[in-house]
């Protein structure tokens, strides 16, 4: 259908200016002083994008990853070095920009067609596509302020992808949609990829972006930290993340926490080990402070989950019946065991709640702590999540014999 | 300016105007309503009440319609004048998040001043034509000073548009300032009613010219030739010089929009 364009970054960046007023803008160029404080949301960015590549984009909040689509997206010059896109590039960038609340979807669509640098036969031509793609029925006709934001993603989707472009630049939106139009609007993007563009992807669902990519880029306070194979990113990435999370707060501050809190908190959260076989033995212990609670008040409740977020299991002291015992002078401990794990491979972690004994007050809580792999044993089959309970026999009722001599006698 | 720049501007400006008046009855009309209603008042006070006339043997009706004449073009401007220092503001979002270039939001108000104006000229002309007092030749004569009006126009949308970003006072000083250009140049009131060592003024005052030339084509299908040509090159630099404003000063809104 159409080659994909290219993205050449040489020493690219974006430098805001920040002002204490907006006049202070017009005077600096009046009077040539300086009177700003230059902000580097991007820096020093080269990276080059091939015809029909994609590109991932992780980082933290505030990286610059939003930055970085803008630019490319055309909606923002690089205040230093190049930016070099070639083809034709359609952006989905933030959720319902130009929409005008009070007119139908079928005209915003032709607005938004428009802004993209389409003429009038054009969007005549296109409409019918970006409608049925969206699959909006009779709401296409109503003014947008009807809508939910759900249906507005799906008009947003749909005008950005049905433009055929070489260049697709799509950031976190499509989180909004329904399962149906995420899966619906994700097949777009294989497509509009298999065709040739150039695809670049923003999400902080790193799944996704590892679905979808095959390199990604990692920033870090506006500067590359990681570019290379999206696998190793996103992994690099996360892994960076979870090192965040469990750094120990240093003695001395958290001694503070416990001083200054009148209300309980997790001290410690301590893995057996964090590389497991199924079946083996999982245990962790949890500390905290008593926080002036009773005992009988301050219960650990824990969830084991997945890395692409899905809910293992998750019980608590509270719903066991199970109490913390007293460690030392203010301290609660308690260690939950199971003698055989019966999760399958992959990668897990745990949240740790600290509740109160009505099971609706959470004192303290961690999340995405505790990292750690499962692997099966080489005998051990199956796949999934879990290993269950089961076994394999003659349909009821019937001895297997019997079976066969019937089948023999007929 | 391409073919889908144009689209572009085309849709943003219907949008624009519908948005106005989004769910009223008289819908665009709203757009001439009002100054029609301006028109009656100023009719009523100087032509009845304070009895101005333009010569000795014309009545109320014949003040009218030169009162009218005049406005259309100060309406117009006003319009402008009341549009462009807020113009970039209103479109924050489209400005930062689409690529969308800048450049084209102050034909918004522009466009949307050329709906005003060639409803109201309209309106004047088929009254004009009714009455038996129409001149053809102010098909030929009127478009030229209908530019003249729209090149001004540019040169204060470009120039307040960007001027705006920075200047968040400028959208409440223009209402007073239309008020004192309206009181400076002979619009609502003949040039005859001013005292003689005033007139000087109204020579040098381009509005005053302005409305004049509007009047002279529209009315009387004469052309003015002299302040035409005058009124022609003080467009031509002010625009030169918005144009030149607006693009060194554009990158540096986006810092404070």
């Amino acid at each position: 259908m159409n080659a994909g364009g290219s993205i050449r970054l040489q020493d690219a960046g974006v430098v805001y200016r920040r002002y204490a007023h907006p006049r202070d803008a017009l005077l600096e160029w009046l009077w040539r002083r300086p009177r700003h404080q230059p902000f580097h949301a991007l820096q020093g960015l080269t990276l080059a994008v091939q015809p029909g590549d994609s590109l991932g984009v992780v980082g933290d909040n505030g990286a610059g990853k939003s930055t970085l689509l803008k630019m490319l997206a055309g909606n923002l010059p690089p205040s230093e070095g190049i930016c070099e896109v070639r083809g034709r590039r359609s952006a989905l960038l933030e959720l319902g920009v130009g929409l005008q609340p009070e007119f139908s979807g079928e005209e915003n669509a032709r607005t938004g067609l428009a802004l993209r640098g389409f003429t009038h036969a054009e969007i005549e031509r296109k409409l019918p596509d970006v409608l049925a793609f969206a699959e909006l029925g009779e709401f296409a006709a109503q003014p947008v302020k009807t809508w939910s934001s759900g249906m507005i993603v799906r008009l947003v989707f749909a005008i950005a992808a049905v433009v055929e472009p070489q260049v697709l630049v799509v950031d976190e939106a499509l989180s909004v949609g329904d399962q149906y139009f995420q899966k619906k609007s994700l097949d777009r993007m294989r497509a509009i990829l298999g065709n040739g563009a150039t695809l670049v992807f923003c999400s902080h669902n790193l799944f996704q972006v590892r679905e979808m990519c095959r390199r990604a880029v990692w920033l870090e306070r506006g500067r590359v930290r990681m570019l290379g194979d999206a696998q190793a990113v996103v992994d690099a990435y996360q892994s960076d993340v979870r090192g965040r999370n469990e750094q120990p707060t240093p003695v001395a501050k958290r001694l503070e926490r416990v001083a200054m809190s009148t209300s309980p908190v997790i001290l410690d959260v301590v893995l057996e080990r964090d590389s497991l076989q199924t079946h083996g033995r999982f245990a962790v212990q949890v500390q905290a402070s008593q926080g002036g609670q009773g005992v009988e008040d301050v219960h650990v409740g824990i969830v084991i989950r997945r890395n692409d977020g899905i809910q293992c299991y998750g019980i608590s002291t509270l719903h066991d019946g199970a109490q913390m015992q007293p460690a030392s002078d203010g301290v609660l401990a308690v260690e939950f065991v199971i003698d055989s794990l019966p999760l399958l491979s992959g990668e897990y972690c745990l949240e740790v709640w600290l509740i109160d004994a009505s099971g609706v007050h959470v004192y303290d809580s961690r999340e995405r702590c505790c990292h750690f792999r499962v692997q099966q044993a080489g005998q051990q089959q199956g796949i999934g999540l879990v290993w269950l309970p089961h076994r394999w026999r003659a349909p009821a009722g019937r001895p297997a014999g019997e079976v066969l001599e019937h089948a023999l006698a007929s | 300016m391409n073919a889908a720049n144009l689209t572009l501007v085309w849709r943003l400006l219907r949008q624009d105007l519908r948005e106005r008046y989004v769910g009223a009855a008289l819908g665009v009309f709203w757009l001439l309503a009002q100054p029609l209603f301006m028109l009656l008042v100023y009719a009523l006070v100087f032509g009845e009440i304070l009895q101005f006339r333009l010569g000795v043997a014309e009545d109320s009706g014949q003040f009218a319609v030169w009162l009218f004449a005049g406005l259309s073009m100060f309406n117009a401007l006003a319009e402008v004048l009341l549009r462009a220092p807020v113009i970039l503001c209103e479109r924050r979002e489209l400005l930062l998040n689409t690529p969308l270039p800048a450049a084209l939001l102050p034909l918004l108000p522009v466009g949307s001043s050329l709906v005003l104006e060639l409803l109201s000229v309209g309106l004047l002309l088929l009254w004009l034509c009714i009455q038996g007092l129409c001149h053809w030749q102010a098909i030929v004569f009127y478009p030229p000073f209908l530019m003249l009006r729209v090149a001004f126009s540019l040169a204060f949308a470009y120039a307040l548009a960007v001027l705006g970003v920075f200047l968040r006072d400028l959208r409440q000083m223009m209402q007073p300032l239309l008020t004192v250009l309206l009181l400076a140049s002979p619009i609502v009131y003949p040039l005859s009613a001013a005292p003689e060592r005033f007139h000087a003024w109204f020579a040098w005052n381009p509005l005053a010219q302005l409305a004049q030339g509007y009047r002279a084509v529209l009315l009387d299908g004469a052309f003015p030739w002299e302040s035409f040509t005058g009124l022609a090159a003080l467009a031509g630099v002010l625009l030169a010089g918005a144009l030149w404003l607006f693009q060194h000063l554009v990158t540096r809104a986006r810092y404070v929009l």
